[in-house]
């Protein structure tokens, strides 16, 4: 309240507010998923899942060691794509938008052929798999703001944050992933952790657009060694990163989709 | 009279109790192993900020043997009081944690900050999973966060420092301390009864000086406070 008589004074006296504006989160919205039914759910996990994600969940299927990057362990409850804080599990929506999505440059392709009924069955099935969704839930999802339009002006700007966020310690000045720090980058299991290759954006795993990269700035990718800048950047400052960082974008894929 | 009432009554007692009889629990941790040299762990990355090398906090053994940095607690309390919740600062400065270990009581809220005109990410772990991974690319940036559940914390930084580790222990009682440089440690106030001491020490890597130890030591001893004299116990670390 205070804020807003605040913000409403700057606005009547003219002044700019002179605060930047960081990261907001609203509430996750309602779902209403239906009714988990185990029998149906862990047929159809059984039947598609289970031969990179494992009989219980453990990401160690028989194909699952072969694969690089390996599939999710469910039990730990830790995921990289989702649209809440850093460290909180994902929102039914984020696991749903995985499966239909699929992941880009990996094994786990797209379940969008799959009626949206069952997805939501493997969507609970998955979330059982670790108590974290129980004990602390997601609540609060990070609000996307609309996108302002990529300028040569608003490249230069991001050019700055990049520098000032020292994005170039893991991803390299060029972006290819070669970063000082790239060489001792580990997950959360020890195993090499290698910075993305900003320049292949058709590899982006949690989509293309810019609000997909605007997401993963906040959010972080929990589990490897990309931290979220929640509170680190404003919002008009990660939108300018967003533009410069798809400006390194070498494979056709710069244009929003 | 309701069980409740009895309950609060029942436990105020025991509480007036050990107010009037507890004692303190002194004592020292020492390592007796093989001599082992603390090696200066190379800087890779940053070394404007960081230094040309940082020194090896795994294991800091005085020149009387006494272990730095050991977490000595009580296990399996009930009735303890719980302690206050408080704040955990956690600086980096020259590319180091500090301080290396803290115990606080449980709820308290860690205060991370960035000493240093560099890139640091806090990536902090519980039970060896991802608690949150946070980028402080700016000094003067303050992370606050609540450590809601009892047990070790572990936090690294990934951005190419890799030497950087810091271990911060909640609590849901007041029982435990952490050793000084000579070794020493003192909790206060401990009702007379028989208890499990616990020691954790997060480890030195054996084969490879250079990289975090992953297997923490922990040892354990029986120790009964008696009401009127100070309980005293020592531990030896190989």
């Amino acid at each position: 309240m205070i804020h807003a008589i605040a913000t409403l004074a700057l606005w009547i006296s003219g002044a700019e507010p002179a605060e930047r504006k960081m990261d907001t989160w609203v509430d996750a919205p309602a779902l209403t998923l239906p009714a988990f039914d185990g029998a149906r759910a862990w047929s159809l996990y059984n039947a598609n899942c289970r031969i990179c994600h494992g009989a219980k969940g453990k990401g160690n299927g028989a194909a699952g060691r072969y694969l690089n990057p390996p599939p999710r362990d469910f039990t730990r409850g830790v995921y990289k794509f989702r649209s809440t804080q850093t460290g909180v599990v994902p929102t039914e929506q984020d696991l749903f938008d995985t499966l239909t999505r699929g992941l880009p440059g990996t094994s786990m392709w797209s379940w969008r052929s799959m009626p949206v009924d069952e997805i939501w069955q493997l969507v609970m099935l998955v979330k059982s798999f670790s108590p974290k969704f129980q004990s602390d839930p997601a609540t609060e999802v990070l609000a996307i703001p609309p996108a302002p339009p990529s300028t040569p002006d608003a490249i230069v700007r991001g050019k700055k944050v990049w520098d000032a966020m020292q994005c170039a310690t893991c991803h390299g000045d060029d972006g290819r992933g070669w970063g000082p720090a790239a060489k001792t980058s580990k997950d959360d299991q020890g195993r090499p952790s290698y910075p993305f290759n900003l320049t292949r954006a058709a590899n982006y795993r949690i989509g293309a657009a810019p609000a997909d990269q605007y997401r993963t700035l906040f959010t972080g990718l929990d589990g490897t060694a990309m931290p979220s800048y929640s509170g680190a950047m404003s919002e008009d400052e990660a939108w300018d990163l967003v533009h410069f960082v798809r400006s390194l974008a070498v494979d056709g894929s710069r244009s929003t989709p | 009279m309701s069980k409740v009432i009895k309950a609060a009554v029942v436990a105020l007692l025991v509480f007036a109790q050990a107010d009037a009889q507890a004692e303190s629990l002194e004592g020292q941790v020492r390592y007796s192993g093989p001599a082992r040299p603390a090696p200066e762990l190379p800087v890779k990355h940053d070394g404007h900020v960081c230094g040309a090398s940082k020194p090896d906090e795994a294991l800091l053994v005085d020149k009387a043997g006494g272990v730095r940095n050991a977490v000595v607690y009580l296990d399996g309390v009930t009735n303890a009081p719980q302690p206050a919740a408080t704040t955990a600062p956690l600086d980096q400065k020259a590319c180091q944690f500090l301080p290396h270990v803290q115990a606080v009581p449980v709820g308290s809220t860690l205060v991370i900050g960035n000493s240093d005109n560099v890139l640091h990410n806090v990536h902090g772990f519980r039970d060896g999973e991802t608690l949150f991974n946070l980028a402080m690319p700016a000094p003067k940036m303050t992370i606050k966060r609540k450590l809601s559940r009892p047990g070790l914390h572990f936090f690294r930084c990934d951005a190419g420092h890799t030497w950087m580790s810091s271990y911060v222990w909640t609590f849901p009682h007041p029982y435990y301390a952490v050793t000084d440089a000579s070794g020493r440690f003192t909790i206060k106030d401990v009702p007379p009864g028989k208890y499990t001491v616990r020691v954790w020490h997060e480890g030195w890597n054996r084969k490879d000086p250079q990289s975090i130890a992953t297997e923490h030591v922990k040892v354990e001893q029986q120790v009964t406070v008696e009401a009127g004299k100070a309980a005293k116990v020592s531990f030896e670390l190989k």
